[in-house]
């Protein structure tokens, strides 16, 4: 994985990560106007920010952007616990 | 049902390998205080749940400890995966080799294999909330004996994170906890 494609994925982890600690907040304080507004904002960013990326490296979720014509990308690309490595070789089976 | 999101919570490259720290690490995989116990404490104990939000609490912060649990696996992957035989056996994980090769399995620090024992799920919300409370405490322990273990960065930052969500999760089992509470107490009001 080069440094742009990292920069990139941890623009949508710390987008995710700002979303998921709202989403908790919100759990327990579920009329809280102003967390629900701020977690729609960093929604929409989310989702324009990991279209981007799935179009341009693949997908993070199965049916996301990264949905490829000819190939099925979810499996053949790296997986995250080793994607420094450029992830694991092609095998057809 | 959960669909699986292709990435970790937080970016994990570890350069170095380490056969001693991936020993120490790998009890948050599978020991007492480990993210797999988090994650089924949690998730068995939201059916039984008296309101809505404690419910969602616990629904999402077991989900979160699936993804801390991938999270504490990929450390202990990345740091045994270029392990020689030799280093292996220095670090005294012999007998984890014979059994399990590099693979990740959950056991605690002592070699000891997950167990659903070192943990509770009862009816008794007010009960489980406070087992909750106590269980990211531990967790948040052990994340800071972990450190004080290590001193290569790749590894201290996650670790520095992950001990950081227990205290985040601390919190919100204490509203949910307050909030059961007078929830309990306004049924008593007739």
């Amino acid at each position: 994985m080069d440094a742009t494609q990292q920069s990139k994925l941890l623009e949508i982890q710390s987008l995710e990560f700002s979303l998921y600690d709202l989403h908790l907040f919100l759990d327990t304080h579920p009329y809280c106007t102003d967390a629900l507004s701020l977690y729609k904002e960093y929604n929409n960013m989310l989702e324009e920010t990991k279209c981007e990326y799935e179009r341009r490296y693949g997908p993070i979720s199965p049916g996301g952007c990264g949905l490829n014509e000819k190939s099925w990308d979810w499996a053949l690309k790296p997986w995250p616990w080793n994607q420094s490595q450029g992830g694991m070789k092609h095998v057809d089976v | 049902m959960w669909m699986y999101e292709k990435k970790l919570q937080r970016p994990i490259n570890i350069r170095n390998g380490d056969v001693r720290m991936a020993k120490a690490i790998i009890t948050q995989y599978g020991g007492p205080d480990g993210e797999l116990g988090a994650a089924v404490r949690y998730l068995s104990q939201r059916y039984t749940m008296p309101t809505n939000e404690a419910t969602a609490v616990l629904n999402d912060i077991g989900t979160e400890e699936l993804g801390h649990m991938e999270m504490v696996s990929t450390m202990v992957y990345q740091l045994m995966k270029n392990a020689t035989p030799e280093q292996i056996k220095e670090a005294s994980l012999a007998g984890y080799f014979a059994d399990h090769g590099r693979a990740v399995y959950p056991i605690d620090g002592g070699g000891n294999p997950f167990t659903a024992a070192t943990l509770q799920s009862l009816e008794d919300p007010i009960a489980s909330l406070h087992e909750d409370l106590a269980a990211e405490q531990k967790a948040r322990a052990t994340y800071e004996y972990l450190i004080q273990l290590c001193d290569d960065p790749d590894v201290l930052e996650p670790l520095r994170f992950l001990r950081e969500r227990e205290v985040v999760h601390f919190q919100r089992f204490g509203e949910a906890l307050r909030q059961v509470q007078e929830y309990k107490d306004m049924k008593k009001v007739f």
